[in-house]
Formats: C-alpha cells, structure tokens, sequence
C-alpha cells in the first residue's frame, strides 16, 4: 500500500506523464476496492458523452492558428495606437495583448513564444530594463486567463457544471483588475527612467484598424454570438475556427496551406494531452464519489474550519500551493470535484469558486520553481532560470495581492452575472 | 444469502423529497433485516448518465438505479409504452389502463433480468420553450431536445418535420443555459427540480406524454439476498413508490400552476390543432412500433383497452 | 542491425504520416459539421440528426489521436522535478523507468477498454440511431494499444542509451 504511493511519488518527480499517474491511481484504487477496472474506460467513454468539450479542440485550433499567421504584430500596433501614449505605455500594450492573445490561445505559452519576440526587444529598444521586460513578458503569458473564451474557463465549467456564460461574464472585473494592478505597477516603476511618452494619433489608430480589419470581428462574434443567443459555445468555437481558417489561409494567405499540418498537429498534441487526463481524472473522480471522499472531506475540514472567512484562506493557500505544482488543467479537472462540494457547504458560490480556481492557477504559471511560463520564458529568451525567477518576482507580489481581493470580495466576480 | 449494500444511482438531485423518502425506505428496510440489507444512494447524478449507469450495472459497479420511462426502455423496449406521446387523454385514463398492464409490464422486466418495485407516475410532459409555440409552423427552427437514443421522439420528430438536438438528460441543463437548445419537454416537477424553469419563458398547455419513473435492479445482486429479505425490500420499497405514484398527479398540477404563477407564460392550443397534432403523433407512434421501438401488438391491445375506458369499443372485443 | 533500422525509420515516418493525416481529417470534419448544423438550422431549419452525436465521438477520437501524437513527441503533461537535475545516464535510466511504467498503465487501459467495448458488442448497444457501438467505441483499445507500443518502444531506447 504504501510502497505503492511511495513509488507513484517517485515517478511523478522523475516526470512520468500525469495521465498515466492518474490513470494508474484510479487502476489501483478500483482494484483495491473490488469494482471491475472496466470502469475506468466507461468514464474515459463519457468524454463522447459531454457536449461542451467540442469548444476546447475547435477554439486551440483557431489561437495557434492565429499565432502563426500576422495578428499577433497587428494586435501589438492597434494596441500600441490606443495606449502607447499613456506613462510606461510600452508596458500597459504589452499586458492588454498579452491578455488579449490568451483568452483565444488558452495560456499554452503561446502567448509567450508568438508575442514575447516582438515585444521583449520593442521594449528594449524603448529603454525599460531588461529584467523589467522579462518579467512582463513572462508574467504577461498567463494573464487572460479569466477572459472568455479562455480553455480553463470552459473546462471549469464543464466540470462543475455550472453556466459558461456566466463565468466568462465573472471573469471579467477580475481580468481587468489583475491588468490594472499589473499596469500600474509598470507606470510607478518605471516613473524614474525617462521613457519618452508616446503620441497619440488617430491616424495610426485608423490605419491599425484597417489593418487589423479581418481579427477585430472575431471578439464580436464570439461574445455577440454567445449573449445573443446566437450560438452556443461550441458553434461560437467551431465558427471561430471556420473563420481564422478562411480568413488566414484564403484571404489573408499568411499561412500555407503546407504549414497547416503541422499546425493542426501541435495544437491537437495539447488538446489531446489535456483532454486525456480529463479522461483519467474522470475514472480517479468516480472512484472518490463511489468512497464518498466529498462527504469525509467535508467533514475533515468542518473539523477545524467553522466559518467561510477561515474557509476560504485554507482554500487560497492550499490552492497556491496547487498552482505551483500542478498545471491548470489538470488542477481543474482532479481538485475541482473534491472542492466543489465543500466549498458549496462553506457558502462559496459555485462561479466564484471558479474565478478564485482560476486565478490562484494563474500564479501557479510563475511561481518558481516550477511554473510553466518561467521555462518557456527561459527556452525563448535563452537566459538562466534563476534570471527569470528574480524577473517575475515584483509581477508575482501584485498578481498575489490581486488573487487575495479577488477571493474575499465575491462581489468583485458576481457582479456582472 | 449474504449481506448487501445496494449502490443505486440517479439522476434526482440530493436534497429533493424524492431522495428524502428512498433513504427512509432504505432505514426501514435495514431495520427490518436487521442490517442485512442496506442501500447507497449516488444522487444528482453523480454517477453519470442514464447511460453511463447502466453500463455500470452491468459490470456490477452499480447495482440498479432509478430511471425514467425514457431511460428504462434500455433494459427492456416496452417499458416507455406509456410514454407514448398523446396515448392518454388524463390522469383518469393513465390510471385505469395501468391497472391492468403494470404487472404485464413487471413481468417482462422480470424476464429481461431485472427488478423492479412499481412505476411512479410524473404527470403529463409538457413543452417548454423560450419562444412561443401554438401550432406546429412555431416550431420551425428551434433547437428542440429529444433524450439520446429515444426512438420514439424521432419518430415525432421525423413526423412533425422538426430538427432535434439529442441530448443525455443530465446534458439538458447546461444545454439551456448555454442556447444549444431552445425546447425541452418534461412534466412539471421535473422542470423545477432539474431547473430548467429558470431557463425557459413558455409552456404550451398541452399535455403531450405520460411520463413515469422506477428503480432498477439487476436480479443478480438482488437474488443474493435471502428471499424473505427481498420480500421485505419488495414490501417497502414499493410502498414508497405507490406512494410517489398517488402524490404525482397532484404534485404536477401544483407544480404547473407555481410555474405559470412564477411568470412563465401559458400558450393555449386551439381545438382543431390540438386535434391535427393528435393525428400526426398516432401516425408517428405506430411508425416508431413498425421500425421495432416497442412490441406493436402490446400498444394494439393497449388501445382496445383504452377504447373499452372511453366507451367507443366493447370491453369484450379486446384480449390480452 | 542496418536493414532493421531502416524499417523502423520508414515505419516511423509512415506511422506519423498516418497521425497527421487522422488528425487533420479529424479536426477539418468537426469543423465542417459543426458549421453545417449551424447553417442549416438558421436556413432550412432543419439539421443532420446524428450529427451532434457525431460531434461528440470526434472530439473522443480527436483526443486519442491528439495523446497518441503526443506520446510519440513525448510532450504529455508532466510534473518533472528529478529530471531537471539529471543528466547522462542517469536521466536514461529515470526516462527508461518512467516510459516503462507508462506503456504498462496504456497496456491496462487498452485491455479493460477492450472488455468494456466487448461488453457494448455482447449487449448489442447501437450508437448514432443504429449504428453498433462498439464499432464506435473501439478506437478506445486501439488507441490506448498504440501509445502503449509508443511507451514501450521509447522505454528500450533510453535503456539502451539512445
Ligand atoms: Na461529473
Ligand atoms: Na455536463
């Protein structure tokens, strides 16, 4: 028994793929308790019987699709006509399009690789410090994450089982709190370096949007579509991918028809790898359900937490120690199941719960030593990691402060819903 | 025989007086058997679909689950008979004709391998939509849910010219909240307790189908209780459900009328359309029986019977 | 050895080949139906009945050929703390470990996946209005079959250092 945790610990640090972690720990614990080991694939099954899922294939395709072709420099020039004039505006522009790409691209890190080559050496060149720009850069990955139609709001959704659109309305006051914390950091700290304000001219914001003509519907359509009633999420995701796939490879011709398997071919590696520990997770959630692990949990945590407040700083701090370990998607689809219903208990509603997941997750992307975004900063920007880790530091401070207001204000995420 | 914990999931929500009344059953009978029988229920679907359940019952994760008419009808094709749409014209007529083929009903379970303890009558499903239907031109192009796999509401389907979404019912929510579908028929209380009330701005005051429910137990787990105990489970359970059987009727009108005095909107048929979707739906029904949804000759009887209630055949006429 | 090697370099090249093209026949379908239901529920109001259905064991199939692709170019989502810090033969041997513990956890899948499509054979489920299920469901072994083989094949390389 506990030879068998000690040696699923040890393969986890050596880096043994989390499905087959997950699917080993469900494996074991059915056959513990006696329950045929079919059962694991009847649940890997139920992903063919969860409607919702489409969306996530259909809308990865369409942000790496995006990020091979021109619009990730045209979002950097329209944002930068728009907001290059404000105080460190170089900086504010980096933080909008970042968050503007990763609410499509689902905070792969590709943000990072298809935005971070322009904008590390345009900051550069403006004169904010490296380690500054860095630290912007690689902080700037995962922010987004709580803007529609980003991956992990959908999967939030889809496992809780509570309303999408009413998450992706929730999630957008805390966004645009995460990127005005965000921001104003980067205007006081670089008060006393002289970086020359820009201009503002509506010629260049017009000549940006003309540019820019063929992505500026597609927010509008998505979100239009979806609170219209138009579309549901998965139709608004499959005429996104429609769309980019016309407009990128027929009008536009910025990607070759040549390119698009291998496009197709790395956006379908990270959809699969995702969308195979859901499968996994499913069987390991059952088996906790079969046991009746929520209710012990409840109990457990009744035990030395009597009210909301002490309840939702165990949360906060537990789910900080999560993020840091685990990669979101993987905390949403094995932690959510468990916590949901204790969460429920304490008072906590079920789309907050969410937003507050999400964001501490998000942390999680910088949190040293493991986080996702500090390596891939590393890899693009060939520096040490120890570089990066001082980088993100100060970036780190505010995005915490903003996850500590985000979960004991409820009504900062349910004011919109 | 051997001690037993019975694992029964559903997809009734935890909390609902459904639950509350099949764990009081389940105290009795583990009183009465003095421990040797005991249930675990899995509520608010939990366990997954009524698919999904059943696929579990059959590797003997789960041991039975309670179903609705539309789901039961996987363990035996007759079972959703009733649910026929327009078969009965009341309460009155649902009544008398289950009288008579439950236990017809019961045995072919039995003989399919499973057990049951009565069928509970949910009220008349009716639909509910976001824009308002009063005939069948109303229907055109919206999003109208039939549960997954239910050949039945196909052949309505097919028949009324209409395009459907299937769903699994435990889908149906978030479908609704996230415009995938537009439409959904089901009884009155159903609509409150899986919410999809909040979600819909008419009902069309038209009962379209009978609709019931019961648990299903697979006879391999229940015959390894001794048969005095599974005359115990027997006795109570199915006072429990005789029970949900007598309170559904009432608890359905009520229902209805929170639901209209809630602010949802009452859409009346006229006459002559309440007839013309009489006529397509007969016609669809013995479309659905000719492609082998359920046994025609049962339904054939099922009708004389009924005839034989409104006076318009001699009771004489009809066998079984 | 040399004519062995060959084969395997061909057998890899056209294995991925396959990958891609499944992949991308895949994904373009789903896209195309999906549209498809749209436009033609707002223009002739009516739709593929089977085609949300359909929809829906795409995205199954799509995520089995997507963790297939990724068990070939070894990019599934792990943790990794050790591996970090070793290198050279070590790293081979933690490699080879975890590889082989992964082609035995694929190899378990595929084989209760393939009871539990059995069992959809021997209960004669239909799928998609009629349509066996179990000819719906059997990507499920095949797939998990296939990234077992993918597991055990990286498994010898690391143990023989390549
Ligand atoms: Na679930
Ligand atoms: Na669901």
């Amino acid at each position: 028994m506990t030879v068998f945790w000690l040696l699923i610990l040890v393969l986890v640090l050596l880096g043994a793929p989390l499905f087959a972690i997950i699917g080993a720990n469900a494996l074991w614990n059915f056959h513990g308790a006696d329950i045929d080991l079919q059962v694991v694939a009847i649940e890997f099954f139920g992903i063919a019987e969860t409607p919702v899922l489409l969306a996530i294939p259909l809308f990865t395709f369409a942000g790496y699709l995006l990020s091979e072709s021109q619009a990730p420099r045209r979002l950097v020039r329209l944002t930068n006509a728009m907001l290059g004039w404000m105080p460190a505006g170089l900086a504010v522009v980096a933080l909008v399009a970042c968050a503007l790409f990763t609410a499509f691209t689902g905070a792969s890190g590709v943000t990072i690789v298809a935005l971070g080559a322009l904008l590390v050496p345009a900051l550069g060149q403006a004169g904010y410090p490296e380690r500054f720009n860095l630290g912007l850069v690689t902080t700037a990955g995962s922010l987004g994450l709580l803007f529609a139609p980003s991956l992990p709001l959908i999967l939030y959704g889809v496992i809780a089982e509570v309303s999408i659109e009413d998450l992706f309305l929730a999630g957008v006051i805390p966004g645009v709190l995460m990127l005005a914390m965000l921001s104003g950091y980067s205007m006081w700290k670089n008060r006393a370096i002289r970086v020359p304000l820009g201009d503002f001219s509506w010629r260049e914001v017009a000549a940006a949007a003309r540019e820019a003509a063929w992505e500026i519907p597609l927010p509008v359509v998505v979100l239009g579509g979806i609170y219209s009633g138009f579309f549901a999420i998965s139709e608004a995701a499959a005429v996104t991918a429609l769309y980019v796939l016309i407009v990128d490879l027929l009008i536009l011709r910025e990607v070759k028809f040549r390119q698009l398997p291998s496009i197709i071919r790395e956006s379908m590696i990270l959809v699969g790898g995702i969308m195979i520990i859901l499968g996994v997770s499913r069987a390991s959630t059952n088996f906790m359900i079969d046991a009746g692990v929520p209710q012990m949990l409840l109990e457990w945590v009744s035990g030395f937490v009597s009210s909301p407040f002490a309840f939702m700083l165990m949360l906060l701090l537990f789910l900080l120690v999560l993020g840091a370990i685990l990669d979101i998607f993987s905390a949403i689809v094995l932690v959510v199941p468990l916590v949901l219903p204790v969460a429920v208990q304490f008072g906590v509603d079920p789309i907050h719960l969410g937003i507050v997941f999400l964001a501490a997750m998000q942390l999680g992307y910088i949190t040293p030593p493991v986080g996702l975004n500090l390596f891939i900063a590393g890899y693009r920007f060939d520096r040490p990691i120890v570089d990066i880790y001082l980088s993100t530091l100060p970036f780190f401070a505010f995005l915490l402060l903003a996850v500590v207001i985000i979960a004991f204000w409820p009504g900062l995420s349910l004011w919109l819903v | 025989a051997a001690d037993m914990t019975f694992k029964i999931a559903t997809v009734v929500p935890e909390g609902s007086s459904w639950m509350t009344a099949m764990r009081a059953g389940a105290e009795d009978i583990e009183a009465r058997t003095e421990g040797r029988v005991k249930f675990k229920f899995y509520g608010g679907g939990v366990q997954g679909n009524d698919a999904q359940v059943r696929r579990k019952m059959r590797v003997g994760q789960l041991h039975g689950g309670a179903f609705t008419s539309g789901a039961m009808r996987d363990f035996h094709p007759d079972m959703e008979i009733y649910g026929l749409p327009l078969l009965f014209r009341g309460y009155d007529e649902a009544r008398q004709l289950r009288e008579q083929f439950d236990p017809i009903l019961y045995q072919r379970l039995e003989d399919a391998g499973y057990v049951t303890f009565g069928f509970a009558g949910g009220g008349f499903a009716y639909m509910a939509s976001n824009t308002r239907i009063a005939n069948r031109d109303d229907m055109e192009g919206l999003k109208i849910w039939i549960p997954e796999g239910d050949q039945v509401a196909r052949a309505a389907a097919d028949t009324l010219g209409i395009a459907p979404v299937t769903l699994p019912l435990t889908d149906v929510l978030t479908g609704l909240q996230t415009e995938l579908i537009d439409t959904v028929m089901g009884p009155p209380v159903g609509m409150i307790v899986m919410q999809w009330h909040s979600t819909v701005e008419y009902i069309t005051d038209f009962p379209i189908a009978y609709v019931y429910a019961g648990v299903i137990i697979d006879k391999r787990h229940f015959g390894k209780i001794s048969e005095q105990d599974q005359a115990v489970v027997h006795e109570v359970m199915g006072d429990v459900y005789r029970g949900f059987d007598e309170a559904g009727e009432k608890d359905n009108a009520e229902a209805l009328d929170a639901l209209f005095a809630g602010g949802i909107q009452r859409v009346d048929l006229t006459d002559a359309e309440k007839a013309r979707w009489r006529e397509l739906l007969e016609a669809s029904n013995r479309e659905a029986g000719n492609r082998g949804a359920f046994d025609l000759e049962l339904l054939d009887s099922m009708e004389c019977a009924l005839g034989a209630i409104r006076g318009t055949v001699d009771a004489g006429e009809c066998s079984q | 050895m040399q004519p062995i090697e060959r084969t395997a370099g061909r057998l890899e090249k056209a294995g991925t080949w396959v990958e891609n093209a499944l992949l991308c026949a895949l994904l373009l379908a789903m896209i195309g139906l999906a549209c498809w239901q749209i436009f033609a529920r707002n223009l002739f109001g009516s739709t593929l009945v089977l085609g949300d259905e359909l929809l829906r064991l795409m995205v199954l199939w799509l995520t089995l050929a997507g963790a297939l692709a990724a068990s070939r170019a070894d990019r599934h989502i792990a943790i990794a703390l050790l591996d970090r810090v070793l290198d050279g033969r070590a790293l081979d041997a933690a490699k080879a470990v975890t590889e082989a513990f992964t082609a035995i956890v694929c190899a378990l899948l595929a084989w209760y996946s393939y009871a539990f499509v059995m069992m959809s054979r021997e209960f004669e489920d239909v799928l998609l209005g009629g349509v066996p299920a179990w000819w719906l469901q059997a990507p499920l072994p095949i797939g998990f079959g296939l990234m077992a083989w993918r597991h055990a094949l990286h498994a010898i390389a690391r143990a023989l250092g390549r």
